[in-house]
């Protein structure tokens, strides 16, 4: 088992100096509502980021550059893409980035996306519809999945309920993945991951993911031991090509992430996919940090 | 050499040979609907159309390859970008071409539209939105919209009632300029053409138009009698750098285009605006 391969699909970068950045929600948040303990807490150096993977076995992981929030508005926030770019150019062989989407960018934000996947190697987009309010089928966010598919690049979108971040500033749920549907089958050719699993809505999101051969789930931001058991079938059997292993780290610890996923009792082959394997495939993405990992997910 | 600096932003290629290949409908709606005269009917050939224009004063004429419904549904048909390229390339001084959308094209048709503009020098997009039966507004259209704005070229939508072409395909008027507004807000960037006055809808398409610098209006497919006093005094005063002359020929014929618009005694300075300057700088044409 400890030889599998691990990319973490849904990572974000949390050094001092972001937490810093970030709005004052984000420590009652992920101290009280996530109970986020310690280092992660305040926030960790890049290389302290990659050592608490690499002690909780992942050796690779996709980080995100978030757009959160229309700008202006109390509690929005978003983190530069230079800071991924540059644990990506520390790290090349461990992390590559994902591109937040701000619909409000317009034309813009597309030029923006189209520079960071062409001259800096992010391998995706990535969206907060909570964060706009607008469910994933809404047009306004249509011309970043053309750019998107254009590029052949996914876009990874939050799906199921939202939490209440802000106090000041709650967001209404828009994640339903018949809205995922509705895109998917608008743009076919768009690659989808479904960020979040999908709760309350878990089977829904199955079944979106099972119908169209470009959508796909992860299973990030929710401690592994509470996933819904028809997901976990769904991984181990007629979806195990169709889900992503993700933490959405410092939301789950990426420790815990990989153990509990591990007590799941998931096929190793089944395991081998959700852990690498179909990230890899769905990102065009091979890591090769270490030993060449294979396809399958084994190092 | 044409110097009128007059310009058509909205007409057809309609050869005897693209007549040939378009539905059967075509005949019928021209020749009992708009009752038109037997050659706009059967086809001009593109020299009579450039005498047409020469009799018309018309200096340059956009031609649309247009895309009319979903294929394989009754009374769809399109025109191939190709057989406008060619006529756009053999007068580059008279015709310019206009890239039609089918928004099931998907990404094909965005990788589609971009190469007419960088290849074939076309100088926008055009939309019929009731031929697929969704509003200007729907998601549908919105990644055509956002590649036109990276391209910065400007889209044609129509908008306005539509008739009933095909009675095996009765389409649904979508063209309400309310979802203009919807696509004009959403992305400020587009350059939105909206072809067909609008009516019945006029007076909210003139609101459309004021309250959105990059929204503009096409006087075609109505002729020049039928614009309605409000649209001619918006012409001639509070929206003559908002209005652009067409007539989504063989619809208007140039001639009957030019006797009305005559008659409508525009101001000095607002007819040159109509008829080619508002264009120009709507277009970046020299």
């Amino acid at each position: 088992m400890s030889d599998l391969f691990v990319i973490d699909a849904v990572c974000n970068l949390f050094t001092p100096e972001i937490r810093d950045s970030r709005p004052d929600w984000t420590r009652d948040f992920h101290s009280q509502k996530m109970k986020v303990a310690g280092d992660a807490l305040d926030g960790v150096s890049i290389d302290q980021h990659v050592d608490l993977m690499l002690d909780a076995g992942i050796d690779a992981a996709l980080l995100i550059a978030p757009k959160m929030g229309r700008r202006g508005l109390e509690d929005s926030w978003e983190l530069d893409p230079s800071a991924v770019i540059d644990a990506v150019d520390a790290y090349p062989e461990r992390f590559r980035g994902m591109a937040g989407i701000n619909p409000y960018d317009g034309v813009a934000g597309v030029r923006e996306l189209r520079t960071l996947v062409e001259e800096y190697g992010f391998v995706g987009a990535h969206l907060y519809p909570h964060w706009f309010e607008m469910p994933p089928d809404h047009p306004r966010y249509y011309p970043f999945y053309a750019k998107c598919a254009e590029l052949g690049v996914p876009v990874q979108m939050q799906v199921g309920r939202c939490q209440r971040y802000s106090r000041s500033r709650p967001m209404p749920d828009v994640g339903w993945p018949g809205a995922v549907d509705r895109l998917a089958c608008h743009i076919p050719e768009l690659t989808i991951v479904g960020i979040h699993v999908g709760w309350p809505w878990t089977a829904e999101m199955i079944s979106v993911a099972d119908k169209h051969e470009n959508v796909y789930i992860g299973t990030d931001a929710y401690a592994p031991k509470y996933l819904d058991p028809e997901l976990v079938h769904f991984i181990s059997t007629w979806g195990s090509h169709k889900v992503l292993f993700g933490t959405d780290w410092p939301v789950i610890p990426f420790d815990r992430a990989v153990s509990e996923t591990r007590d799941l009792g998931i096929p190793d082959e089944a395991l081998g996919r959700l852990f690498a394997g179909n990230t890899m495939s769905v990102y065009g993405w091979t890591p090769d940090a270490g030993s060449t990992p294979a396809q399958g997910g084994a190092r | 050499m044409m110097t009128t600096g007059w310009i058509d932003v909205s007409a057809n290629l309609f050869t005897p040979e693209v007549v040939a290949t378009r539905p059967e409908w075509t005949k019928r709606f021209h020749a009992e609907k708009n009752k038109l005269p037997q050659e706009l009917v059967t086809g001009t050939t593109v020299e009579r159309h450039l005498e047409m224009m020469d009799e018309a004063g018309i200096e340059r004429t956009f031609l649309i390859a247009a895309k009319i419904g979903r294929r394989g549904l009754p009374g769809s048909w399109e025109l191939d970008v190709r057989t406008v390229a060619d006529v756009v390339q053999a007068h580059p001084d008279r015709f310019s071409g206009l890239y039609g959308v089918n928004p099931y094209d998907g990404i094909a048709g965005l990788r589609e539209l971009e190469h007419a503009v960088s290849e074939y020098g076309f100088v926008g997009a055009h939309l019929y939105p009731h031929w697929f039966e969704m509003a200007p507004d729907h998601a549908r259209y919105y990644p055509f919209y956002g590649k036109c704005a990276e391209l910065d070229v400007p889209i044609q939508v129509q908008v306005g009632y539509c008739r009933v072409y095909e009675p095996q395909q009765r389409l649904v008027s979508v063209g309400r300029p309310g979802s203009i507004d919807v696509v004009a807000s959403h992305l400020p960037e587009l350059k939105i053409l909206a072809i067909h006055v609008g009516w019945p809808w006029t007076e909210e398409m003139i609101s459309v138009a004021d309250k959105h610098e990059n929204v503009y209006i096409g006087t075609d497919r109505h002729r020049p009698s039928r614009w309605g006093s409000s649209l001619v005094h918006y012409i001639n005063t509070w929206g003559r750098d908002k209005v652009i002359f067409g007539t989504d020929f063989p619809v208007v014929p140039y001639d009957v285009a030019m006797r009305e618009l005559e008659d409508l005694e525009l101001r000095d300075e607002a007819l040159p605006r109509l008829m080619g300057d508002n264009a120009r700088r709507l277009y970046s044409l020299e």
